[in-house]
């Protein structure tokens, strides 16, 4: 569903994303971890189509910057960034006229419902509290059903009840058949449900994997510093590999 | 070497050795320079040739009137939250530190020197206009430096005003009577000369000559101090100069040497100034989202479908933002420029004055539009629409707003000149169709240079670019406008102008059509 080939971003002289290959299926979990400044959030941006890049993204059998690529695509960013004027309920009406969806006024009601924002429909964006906002964010993203949802640190900000209720949504979607990306550094709260890993350094994926490649008994936390682990790794990802 | 110097020197190494290490910046840099030697040997050149100067009073109240917007700025920010020439930075690593306030006090001092320096930058470009009145540069130079001083001085008395007033509405209170008691005799005066009907360029000049005038603090010093250093008379530079001099040291010593630290004065401006940084770096509709005023909402909704959602959600933003719909800050701002300039110019002026003068500052606010905003949020991105639809409808609403402004601006300063309707309407549409032509330059500045560029740098390539591209069509209209004459020249030069801002925009618009295709979402613009 989500296909990466040889993707390159340079910002000037400097290689944020490192020719990256990979590929998310239908009903797929995946997960992108990394240190900071491994250029997970440049990698998610270009898949995005908010960045310009060397390569090729496919979302679906469409490439990413045409129209039908965007239909079936979901973003959540990283910075929730509401329109601070408008309601959330507006915010709703925006997303769904804009997509030109029909009969989303039960889906939106029941995501504002989820999300605890159903009392708050009247609320500008202006404002929503950090975690509000992030909420908002997220039924943005979910109200046009995308069948590929790319999430950048989703669970920042949010409460303990909209983490279980993302967790859970993100849960269905992946039963219901969607691609689901998830850049993250808590790796405790994609632990239960993830299918493959992309752990990347230095703008490079070093390893992906699939959950079933795992050794008996090992984490995905412990594979994470086994890559990652200490600063010789960091400095030499290549070395550790070999 | 002392903590505080270091990190002066540090930041200057490191800013030129930033300029060096991108060479695009540089080259920005040294085209800069270039362009301001370019101008002021064209001043000198066109100096020579002009038989007779424009008077200087003029010149003398368009500076007063800038210094005392600065000034009233900053003293409005001495009530609410405070000003500060200190960084989120300064506070969390220097207030801590076991170095005297009083020394960071004068590094803040240094800072807010430089800041100054920055926002005064533009004056050096006015070398060209101020030779109209016999100012060659070593008055722009005067100017320059004035303001420079001046603007300090405004910054600390924002600062003192909050320190003094901060949670005591008695205080507050006084401290506006006594701002008031300083500027109604001006007023009263400026009311009296109205009411006597004395032609508009004798109230001028009688205004600015005036003791209740001159004596305005940091504005009328200002203005003095300038006037005098530049005509000769070093006794009135002397002491007008010296007040501004000796009030900020007295401001300073007062801030510093309060019962407490000053560093809860400066503390409140300082986070704000740094969320506003940081809200604006993840998303520009910063200003938006940090005022706390409360919005009524009442009706709710948006229209449209596909990309012209985003048109419909701009307006309801629109009306939710301003109290009179599309007429905002900036519209009673043009129309009070325009007031005025219509009002000094009423004998034998056309509206051409006002649309000159409105023209200019639309180049600075035209990147309020939420058109421009837009392009700093991710929705647009997404949307499932064609790049250039979306373009389009996402700056349908700046043009629609142009049109009201330009109907309520150009029509009532129409009506103070006598300005026939063919003209009020040729002004009209010049001034709309100049808004579609920044907004297309913008579109295609962004595209060309993918918006990976600083905004600062990106506003002056947009600011040079307008003046450029304006140049095809203002020279036909200018010669047009001498060759037939009366209102007619104008009406016709109007029109060739129009025609070419069409024209210009339209081109602009298709060469930016895959903007949001081929370019990075800015992010961070404020480095």
């Amino acid at each position: 569903m989500i296909n990466v080939q040889k993707l390159t971003k340079k910002y000037g002289k400097f290689t944020a994303n490192d020719n990256i290959s990979l590929h998310v299926g239908a009903g797929e979990f995946a997960v992108l971890l990394g240190p900071n400044g491994a250029g997970k959030s440049t990698l998610i941006k270009s898949i995005c189509g908010l960045l310009r890049f060397q390569g090729s993204i496919r979302i679906g059998k469409h490439d990413s910057h045409t129209t039908e690529a965007k239909r079936i695509l979901g973003y959540l960013p990283e910075m929730p960034a509401p329109y601070p004027m408008l309601t959330v309920s507006e915010h709703m009406e925006f997303i769904a006229r804009a997509y030109r969806l029909t009969d989303w006024e039960q889906d939106a009601q029941r995501l504002l419902e989820r999300f605890e924002l159903a009392d708050k429909q009247k609320k500008l964006g202006k404002e929503l509290s950090k975690g509000m906002q992030q909420k908002i964010s997220i039924c943005c993203m979910a109200l046009p059903k995308p069948q590929a949802a790319i999430l950048d640190e989703p669970l920042v900000g949010l409460d303990p009840y909209a983490i279980r209720e993302l967790k859970s949504m993100l849960l269905e979607w992946k039963q219901e058949g969607r691609a689901v990306l998830v850049s993250t550094h808590m790796i405790e709260s994609v632990a239960e449900n993830w299918d493959t890993v992309h752990i990347m350094m230095q703008g490079r994926v070093v390893r992906s994997c699939g959950r079933n490649a795992l050794a008996e008994g090992e984490s995905l936390e412990q594979l994470y510093f086994s890559i990652t682990g200490g600063a010789d790794a960091a400095e030499d990802p290549e070395a550790r590999h070999e | 070497m002392n903590s505080l110097l270091y990190i002066v020197t540090r930041e200057m190494k490191n800013t030129l050795l930033e300029l060096v290490r991108k060479p695009a910046r540089l080259i920005l840099v040294l085209l800069l320079v270039a362009f301001l030697v370019a101008m002021i040997l064209v001043s000198m050149f066109t100096g020579s040739m002009m038989e007779e100067y424009a008077d200087l009073f003029l010149l003398k109240g368009i500076f007063f009137a800038f210094l005392l917007l600065f000034t009233l700025i900053a003293v409005r920010s001495g009530f609410t939250a405070g000003n500060t020439f200190f960084g989120m930075e300064d506070v969390n690593l220097l207030f801590v530190s076991p170095v005297s306030a009083g020394k960071i006090l004068v590094y803040g001092l240094a800072r807010s020197m430089s800041r100054a320096f920055l926002m005064g930058f533009f004056i050096l470009f006015q070398t060209n206009s101020l030779r109209l009145f016999g100012v060659g540069f070593g008055g722009v130079l005067i100017f320059f430096f004035v303001f420079m001083l001046s603007l300090v001085l405004s910054f600390l008395c924002s600062v003192a005003i909050y320190r003094r007033t901060n949670g005591s509405e008695r205080r507050k209170v006084t401290a506006a009577a006594i701002i008031a008691a300083i500027l109604v005799p001006a007023a009263v005066y400026a009311v009296l000369l109205l009411l006597r009907g004395d032609p508009p360029m004798q109230i001028l000049a009688r205004l600015v000559d005036a003791p209740s005038v001159r004596g305005i603090p940091v504005a009328g010093w200002g203005m003095e101090g300038a006037m005098a250093l530049i005509t000769g008379d070093w006794g009135t530079a002397v002491i007008f100069i010296g007040l501004i001099v000796f009030f900020i040291a007295v401001l300073a010593v007062f801030i510093a040497n309060g019962r407490s630290e000053y560093y809860e004065d400066v503390l409140a401006a300082t986070e704000t100034a740094f969320e506003r940084r940081r809200a604006l770096e993840r998303n520009v509709n910063a200003s938006a989202a940090l005022d706390g005023k409360k919005v009524r909402v009442a009706k709710t909704g948006v229209g449209g479908i596909g990309a012209s959602a985003i048109f419909y959600s701009h307006i309801r933003e629109s009306l939710r933002e301003n109290r009179f719909g599309m007429f905002n800050r900036i519209t009673v701002i043009y129309l009070l420029v325009a007031v005025a300039a219509s009002f000094f110019t009423r004998e034998n002026g056309s509206c051409v004055l006002p649309l000159q003068i409105i023209m200019w500052m639309q180049v600075i606010y035209i990147g309020q539009g939420h058109g421009v905003k837009e392009l700093y949020m991710h929705f647009i991105y997404l949307i499932p629409e064609p790049p250039f639809r979306k373009l389009l409808w996402s700056n349908l609403e700046t043009a629609v707003r142009s049109l009201v402004e330009g109907i309520l601006v150009f029509g009532v300063a129409g009506a103070i000149l006598r300005d026939p309707p063919l003209l009020i309407i040729g002004a009209v549409v010049t001034y709309v169709l100049f808004s579609l032509l920044l907004i297309a330059v913008n579109c295609l500045f962004l595209r060309w240079t993918g918006m990976n560029v600083n905004a600062g740098i990106l506003f002056l390539l947009y600011y040079l670019a307008a003046i450029f591209i304006m140049l095809p069509g203002a020279i036909p209209a200018v010669i047009m406008g001498y060759t037939v004459a009366g209102d007619a020249g104008i009406t016709l030069a109007l029109g060739i102008l129009s025609l070419w801002e069409l024209i210009a925009a339209l081109v602009c618009f298709a060469l930016s059509r895959g903007i949001l295709h081929s370019c990075d979402m800015p992010a961070g613009r404020l480095r």
